[in-house]
């Protein structure tokens, strides 16, 4: 092998291991994220980070979501109670707003929230 | 030509850079639950291949389980409760009574191991638990008295001179229960096999006690929840961050049975014969020896706050998260609330 060999090699190398540290600390490292469930399951995930309107729709009725400013909200329903609405913003992790009719919980995770991962309970 | 050869080598050796050496790839634990005592063992080991030690771990619950059960007719701890004479014991269960009676001793008596008639009476974990007649509560309680209990190396013997030959048609006799310390005891016992493994990061959890070895693999706390009292099974109250300790929580919620609307739990009073009765629904203990952990939980629960309080004082090393009914939660002065419901050792 010509000495162009090794270094056509090393550059190679080197672009893999930078596309991966890229891969693995920046692209996938995002704050806090906004979860949308409707029955318990997860329908949506946003990211708090970026602004937008969502329309909810499901069986049981529609309910618009807004993201701005890092702060989540229902902003109109067609939910009898409106109760959603009502319940205004959200930012931190672990808060979340409730639509009991359209059984839908919008709630705020972080990677490093206030409701980490459990790796055991004690007393159960 | 060969140029081309290169660079496809290159590119293979990269690809292989991708997929094999995943610098955050998370070895997967090996885990596996077993049922003794009772109750579910449930042991993860989180940086160790072999599954074998987990096998270990579970034959040593075996060994103990055998010894102490006081189910198991042909255990060191029936033949002593059922015999008048001196009984041969295992030198093993020798050491779990003198632990036991150390704590019995240092409580006086809160903590009784000598309370086997009580707990033979209320049988709280049979199918149908009522409460029984005041009369036997009496004489039962009147055998409790862990000074009745002698050891002399591995010959252990039970003072029978308090019992009356019949009280009504109800078989009460004096004997030992050792269900208040065993689990933490041999949780101790898992911990100390597994370091001799090398074991670095695992987590014991003994029906409902958790034992921590080490840290997770990244470094981090281990995050334990506390059963939220009478609360679904797994709901957590709060949360503890914390590595190489023992948590170990007493609580009136996880045996008990209603009768007349009153509820009668498993966590019986030495004083009275009856459930423990005041604010406390439950009691974490967090230290190093699950021993302690074990003993200490039940002692406190049983002692109330403010009894508790002081008795911690006279305590090493021995921190208390206590829940009352009203579903406060009380910390000792060696921790602290990290964030919301998240606790942390000082």
């Amino acid at each position: 092998m010509k000495k162009q060999d090794f270094i056509l090699i090393f550059a190679l190398l080197a672009v893999a291991v930078v596309a991966f540290f890229v891969i693995n600390n920046v692209i996938s490292k995002d704050g806090a994220k906004v979860q949308v469930l409707v029955d318990g399951e997860i329908f949506y995930e946003y990211n708090l980070d970026e602004n937008g309107e969502y329309s909810i729709e499901t069986d049981m009725g529609v309910n618009t979501l807004v993201i701005k400013d890092k702060k989540a909200y229902v902003s109109e329903a067609d939910c009898p109670d409106k109760l959603c609405v009502k319940q205004g913003e959200i930012s931190k992790s672990g808060q979340s707003v409730i639509c009991l009719p359209h059984k839908l919980v919008v709630t705020i995770v972080d990677d490093e929230g206030e409701t980490p991962e459990l790796d055991a309970i004690v007393g159960q | 030509m060969k140029k081309i050869i290169t660079i496809i080598l290159t590119l293979i050796i990269a690809a292989m850079l991708f997929v094999g050496c995943d610098f955050n790839k998370k070895s997967e634990p090996i885990a596996k639950t077993d049922f003794y005592f009772d109750t579910v063992i449930s042991i993860t080991v989180y940086d160790e291949e072999d599954a074998k030690i987990i096998d270990d771990c579970f034959d040593i619950c075996k060994t103990y389980e055998e010894l102490l059960s006081r189910t198991i007719e042909t255990s060191d701890v029936s033949r002593v409760n059922s015999s008048t004479e001196p009984v041969e014991v295992d030198e093993k269960t020798a050491e779990v009574i003198n632990a036991a009676l150390s704590y019995c001793e240092e409580s006086d008596g809160v903590f009784d191991i000598s309370i086997y008639p009580l707990t033979k009476l209320w049988n709280i974990t049979s199918e149908n638990p009522m409460v029984p007649e005041k009369n036997a509560v009496e004489y039962a309680k009147s055998l409790v008295d862990f000074n009745i209990v002698n050891v002399d190396g591995r010959k252990v013997s039970i003072d029978r001179t308090n019992e009356k030959s019949s009280v009504g048609d109800i078989n009460i006799a004096s004997g030992i229960d050792l269900g208040g310390i065993a689990k933490g005891f041999i949780a101790d016992k898992l911990k100390e096999y597994l370091l001799s493994k090398g074991v670095d990061s695992a987590i014991i959890a003994l029906g409902g006690n958790v034992l921590l070895v080490g840290e997770k693999p990244d470094g981090s706390d281990f995050n334990v929840g506390v059963q939220k009292p009478f609360g679904q099974s797994g709901e957590a109250i709060c949360y503890i961050k914390a590595k190489d300790k023992s948590i170990v929580t007493s609580g009136i919620y996880e045996r008990y049975f209603e009768e007349d609307g009153k509820l009668y739990h498993h966590i019986l009073d030495t004083k009275t014969g009856y459930p423990v009765d005041n604010e406390l629904a439950s009691v974490t203990i967090i230290s190093d020896s699950s021993t302690d952990g074990d003993a200490y939980s039940t002692t406190l629960l049983s002692m109330g706050l403010e009894k508790a309080k002081t008795f911690l004082k006279t305590l090493d090393g021995i921190e208390a998260v206590f829940i009352t009914k009203d579903g406060e939660i009380i910390l000792t002065d060696g921790l602290k609330i990290d964030s919301e419901n998240v606790i942390m050792i000082k």
